[in-house]
């Protein structure tokens, strides 16, 4: 999820919370009859002879269609995203780029975890945090295992990374799990 | 004239030649397809000529954790040369793509090392922010979509109905019917009710922070464990007590309450219950406080000690019989998993083999 997408989250869900707190509470005085301007009837005539109009059915299906598309690209924007794995190295210039595989490389560390002593699995991937890409390395240790045998194997798996990527190593981020007993 | 053939074998020969360029297959396809493709190893190149100049493409493997920047710089500059001095080409430009990196032999002996010619104690890569879960406002604006898209079905279903495709009465109009006249009924309050909670949780789910449930580990890198992973190692760290029956835990980022039955009737199990749970949590960067309650079985009534028991801060209660279960009982912790969306670790059982889940 992009940082856009996140305070566009925020912002419309504040609206729309604000118009339904409004309407909610207008809803509750008036059934306390603390709401003066209405009445004790909701006078509304002009509604029903607005939708009876001929320009009517048309005019709010074509904003209902819009409306529906925009809701839809606003779905489908929540999607999770790939993370472009490929990665300029340093010393990439006018004389020709240097490229590596970013998944690849994680997946070397991963591999590299799995076997190191008190650490039962590994696995690795790429994750889009925050607009950071961010290697993720899980080390899975055994039930009864140590959670220094995972912490080393990280803090190696993280060291490799950057020893490996140099300069274009992205961010690391290690998680420690147990297994189920 | 230099066929393209002769440049490529002699910048691929130049490349094999760099120390740290890895002279096996890259991989399992590539090594059944080495006979067809003459290509001997993981190292090719793809040449772009246009007369006396030529641009390449070189595809390596490097050994894992060589340093791929020195690496595919040496290889660059080595096929550079090669290829100017012994085809006397005027190379405009190369680019060097590390396909695949093969692993060093394995470390499992050896947890101190990390691969040739790192350690542990070298630099680690840059820290990550710290994680947290998905903001909070997702689902609210979710619900929000989605009650937009249903917006244009209904429109579109109005529309149908006027012109006649469908039989009926335009939702629209019933909609206006209802609300013109309404009085302040029941069903008014209700609504309001329901509506102006539904709002009370889209604000609050719109200003609240996004929740960090992870707790931090002390390490050399940027290392987090998930509650429920530390509920499992205090889960087992108590039910290795003796005398511990059952063990129920519930962990927060700043609790943990850890509640066993202890079969020997007594309260003297609450200390080393303690003690061995904040061993386990020894690694945690931010401990969280320890509570250990005290739970009686039910075969053996307890022989219990007041006194001892009102002088602890754990509470213990000979009142209370449950069952005696010879396998720890499991409680998740209160914290939920994170998601699998862009902006937290996945939720996926890891594997226990390595594997590769590039999103």
């Amino acid at each position: 999820m992009t940082r856009r997408l996140a305070g566009l989250d925020r912002t419309l869900t504040l609206l729309a919370g604000l118009v339904l707190l409004a309407v909610g509470a207008g809803a509750v005085a008036w059934w306390l009859g603390r709401l003066s301007i209405v009445g004790p009837v909701l006078d509304a005539g002009w509604l029903p002879t607005l939708v009876r109009t001929a320009w009517w059915p048309w005019a709010s299906t074509a904003v209902a269609v819009v409306l529906a598309i925009l809701g839809l690209r606003w779905l489908v924007a929540h999607l999770p995203h790939r993370v472009p794995s490929r990665v300029a190295l340093d010393g990439s210039g006018a004389s020709g780029r240097l490229d590596a595989d970013l998944g690849v490389a994680a997946h070397q560390a991963a591999t590299a975890l799995a076997a190191s002593r008190g650490v039962a699995g590994s696995s690795a991937r790429l994750v889009r945090d925050r607009g950071q890409v961010v290697v993720e390395l899980t080390a899975t240790v055994p039930v009864g295992g140590r959670l220094a045998d995972g912490v080393a194997a990280l803090d190696a798996g993280s060291a490799d990374l950057a020893a490996a990527l140099g300069d274009s190593c992205p961010a690391v981020r290690g998680w420690l799990r147990t297994e189920r007993g | 004239m230099v066929r393209d053939r002769v440049v490529e074998r002699v910048a691929r020969r130049a490349a094999r030649d760099v120390d740290t360029v890895s002279r096996g297959h890259t991989g399992a396809w590539r090594s059944l397809a080495a006979p067809l493709t003459g290509t001997g190893d993981g190292t090719r190149v793809d040449v772009d000529r246009h007369d006396e100049r030529v641009g390449l493409t070189v595809h390596l493997a490097v050994t894992w954790p060589e340093s791929l920047p020195g690496a595919t710089a040496a290889a660059r500059d080595a096929v550079h040369d090669a290829v100017t001095r012994f085809a006397g080409l005027d190379v405009e430009r190369t680019d060097v793509l590390v396909d695949i990196a093969p692993s060093a032999p394995s470390r499992a002996d050896d947890p101190a090392s990390t691969a040739p010619g790192h350690s542990a104690a070298a630099s680690s890569a840059p820290a990550a922010r710290p994680p947290v879960l998905a903001p909070r406002a997702v689902v609210p604006s979710a619900l929000l979509a989605l009650g937009l898209v249903g917006l244009g079905v209904v429109g579109v279903r109005d529309a149908l109905v006027s012109s006649g495709v469908l039989s009926g009465t335009p939702w629209a109009v019933s909609v206006a019917d209802a609300v013109s006249g309404a009085t302040p009924s029941a069903v008014v309050l209700v609504a309001g009710v329901l509506v102006a909670l539904l709002g009370l949780w889209f604000v609050m789910a719109a200003v609240r922070p996004r929740p960090k449930p992870f707790l931090e580990v002390t390490a050399g890198s940027d290392v987090w464990i998930r509650p429920r992973d530390v509920a499992r190692l205090v889960r087992g760290a108590a039910a290795r007590v003796g005398g511990v029956g059952g063990v129920r835990t519930s962990v927060s980022r700043r609790k943990v309450q850890v509640t066993v039955t202890d079969r020997t009737g007594s309260a003297e199990l609450e200390a080393p219950v303690r003690e061995a749970v904040e061993a386990a949590m020894a690694g945690l960067a931010r401990p969280p406080r320890v509570t250990v309650r005290m739970k009686a079985p039910t075969a053996q009534p307890a022989p219990a000690t007041p006194s001892k028991a009102a002088a602890s801060p754990t509470t213990f209660e000979p009142t209370t019989f449950e069952p005696t279960t010879s396998e720890p009982t499991t409680s998740e912790p209160t914290t939920s998993e994170p998601t699998t969306s862009a902006t937290a670790p996945s939720s996926k059982p890891v594997s226990s083999s390595p594997t590769k889940d590039v999103s």
